[in-house]
């Protein structure tokens, strides 16, 4: 029987590094709509019986599960494996069919059949029908379009028929419906279809207590929130950008025209991604993240400005040798990046200009919950997609002391992201939206003391020059602004002296001991 | 111990030295999931992330009970481990040791190595076997022979 409970066995955890922004994806929602409008989150969450579901049946109060209005049942008849147990029939052609592979897990064999050209899968997915449904999961024929199209892709329909258009230099659009093949059972692979269909249920985002602020002064928001390291929420930041009123589908298509941009590994020009992002339905769909649009297309970057909030912006000290510092970010609902800490130890603020996205927020301290960094912190475990992570994991965020800040950021509005914090965002809509990393004096020492680490050839991102940006940026910092590392330390001890005594004397009296606290 | 006629003589002390490579090295003692016993050199078994972690939570002399690996694909394991853990070992020396380590076991005993090393989390030698699986299947892609192979 399907419930949370029995998806939670087989959560995959997969490896990223920590220094780099990840490419994350999401399922997809309901119909795909052509020009960008700010919805309301709640518009996206219908609840759709599906046919080849209800044989799976719900459990217990997590249970229930709302599909996107489209979706199917699975395309081949994958159910999970506890269904094994209650079919009338007693085996698992998933077994049969894969002969002396089948003690191997369904990890192993991707990892296996991922290893092998794309004419091969398909000659193998003839084999027997269980290699027809293992050779026909979409994301091993999307890692053979990631890896063979540096140039871009025409997305048509799946990535397989991507693949195979791609390769037969052929423009039609191939409709595969599937075979549905029976008595297959796999969790893995019904656990990735349910994520690529999956809805956001309200509860996960309902949840909003982010402080929010509007039309506060600069000096306010350093002492109350960039001081505090806490994060918080700007409304009407965004009223003269140009870009709010002009970024629509057609003038970004025709001001972008053949301009590429990065999408995962590769580059494509912007129309071709919204082919791929109208269309797809996966667990992890590609999103546009570009780190140079500004230079790529100047249009866009006048048509935007730093909020004053966040102006001062040190490593501008660097010039062209600065590390990467803004992004365009553009991604389908569904889209967006599972738990991570901004590289360098650098603070950012996220501007939605289309669309809607729900954060999540963990203050430093506190790793969250099916997040596992390793000790270094170079690299993050953490579930393959954010759907599992808020089915297998967001309840458990109920029971902590301290629970984390979470917020969905509409259309014109500001978040702002304090260094070091973890956090996750998916988006709720098709969302275009502009980010930007920054240093500040508030977290100048943090900054060149995480550039100082001895593993800072893996850890600092941005760049092609990790290992001596401590040093190129401690110089030009001392250069352009003579006296202020000085300064900064100096108030660094005072502080630091200031809190042993706090410490001290709170240990006393009996009252809260700790520097760090936050409330909502 | 110097008599009465040897005082003047000093007998030179009898210490042994052992040079770095001749110290007797740690070893760590595996079980199969079929009871056979292995005595495996620590610097090996530790390729082992597992066993890695294993070793941690016990104390020096236990036995590390390996439930999910028989004995004939753990001895096979440990072959490798031990060829590998070797300081220094070139690529090419890797390379010429992999091709021959597989060239002699059937399909069905790379499939054990696989889930040893999956269990045992080898990263190398679960890259290593995969490969040489993925292979296979590229090499007698021809529908028939696939058929053959498999069952």
């Amino acid at each position: 029987m399907l419930s949370s409970k029995n998806l939670l066995l087989k959560t995959k955890m997969t490896r990223r590094k920590q220094s780099r922004k990840p490419v994350s994806k999401k399922p997809n929602s309901i119909a795909k709509k052509p020009k960008f409008e700010s919805n309301n989150p709640e518009s996206v969450l219908p609840t759709l019986e599906d046919d080849g579901y209800e044989q799976i049946g719900e459990e217990g109060e997590d249970g229930n599960f709302s599909l996107k209005g489209s979706a199917r049942s699975h395309s081949h008849g994958v159910q999970p494996l506890g269904n094994l147990y209650v079919s009338a029939s007693s085996f698992n052609s998933r077994n049969t069919g894969l002969g002396n592979l089948q003690t191997l897990t369904d990890e192993l064999v991707l990892d296996i059949l991922g290893l092998l050209s794309g004419t091969h899968l398909g000659v193998l997915s003839t084999v027997s029908k269980s290699f027809y449904v293992f050779c026909n999961h979409d994301p091993l024929w999307k890692n053979l379009v990631l890896d063979t199209c540096s140039t871009g892709f025409l997305y048509n329909g799946s990535w397989k028929n991507t693949f195979v258009a791609h390769y037969t230099n052929s423009c039609n659009n191939i409709v595969s419906c599937g075979i549905k093949v029976r008595d297959f059972y796999s969790d893995y692979l019904f656990q990735s279809w349910l994520c690529a269909n999956l809805e956001m249920k309200p509860e996960w985002v309902e949840r909003d207590n982010i402080v929010r602020k509007r039309g506060i002064s600069v000096d306010e928001f350093v002492s109350n929130f960039e001081e505090h390291n806490k994060p918080v929420l700007l409304e009407g930041c965004l009223e003269n950008w140009p870009a709010m009123q002009k970024w629509d589908r057609e003038y970004l298509i025709e001001v972008c025209g053949d301009a590429r941009f990065s999408v995962g590994p590769l580059q494509m020009k912007l129309e071709d991604y919204f082919r791929y992002s109208d269309q797809v339905r996966e667990e992890r769909p590609l999103y546009l993240f570009d780190p140079k649009f500004a230079e790529k297309v100047p249009d866009l970057g006048t048509d935007y400005q730093v909020p004053k909030y966040f102006n001062e912006d040190l490593f501008s000290v660097l010039g062209d040798e600065r590390p990467d510092y803004r992004w365009i970010i553009i991604g389908p609902t569904g889209s967006g990046s599972s738990f991570h800490i901004d590289p360098n130890s650098t603070s950012a603020w996220n501007a939605v200009i289309r669309g809607s996205k729900k954060w999540v927020l963990f203050p430093p301290d506190m790793v969250p919950p099916g997040v596992f960094p390793s000790p270094d912190g170079a690299e993050v475990a953490c579930p393959v997609s954010i759907i599992e992570w808020f089915m297998n994991f967001y309840n458990a965020t109920k029971s902590l002391k301290k629970r984390p800040v979470e917020c969905v950021c509409k259309a014109g509005e500001v978040i702002f992201v304090p260094n070091g914090w973890w956090h996750l965002v998916i988006n709720l809509e098709d969302s275009v939206a502009i980010t930007q990393n920054f240093v500040s004096r508030r977290n100048l020492l943090n900054v060149l003391d995480f550039l100082k680490r001895p593993n800072a050839s893996t850890l600092v991102s941005g760049t092609k020059d990790r290992v001596n940006l401590h040093d190129k940026f401690k110089n030009a910092i001392t250069e352009s602004l003579p006296g202020t590392l000085d300064e900064l330390i100096v108030k660094a001890e005072e502080k630091k002296n200031e809190q042993k005594k706090l410490t001290f004397w709170e240990s006393v009296t009996d009252s809260k001991v700790g520097a760090f606290r936050f409330s909502f | 111990m110097a008599s009465s006629q040897e005082n003047d003589v000093k007998k030179p002390e009898t210490t042994i030295t052992l040079k770095d490579d001749e110290k007797p090295e740690t070893t760590i003692t595996l079980k199969s999931s079929d009871g056979e016993v292995f005595e495996v050199p620590e610097s090996a078994a530790l390729l082992s992330y597992t066993i890695k972690i294993m070793v941690e939570d016990c104390r020096a002399g236990d036995v590390i009970s390996l439930e999910q690996v028989d004995g004939k694909t753990l001895s096979w394991v440990i072959t490798y481990l031990k060829k590998h853990a070797i300081d220094p070992f070139s690529e090419k020396d890797k390379d010429e040791f992999d091709t021959e380590f597989f060239s002699d076991k059937e399909f069905t005993s790379v499939v054990d190595i696989i889930n040893a090393a999956n269990y045992l989390n080898i990263k190398e030698l679960l890259h290593t076997s995969t490969r040489k699986i993925a292979d296979l299947m590229a090499i007698r892609w021809n529908r028939a022979m696939v058929g053959r192979i498999f069952w």
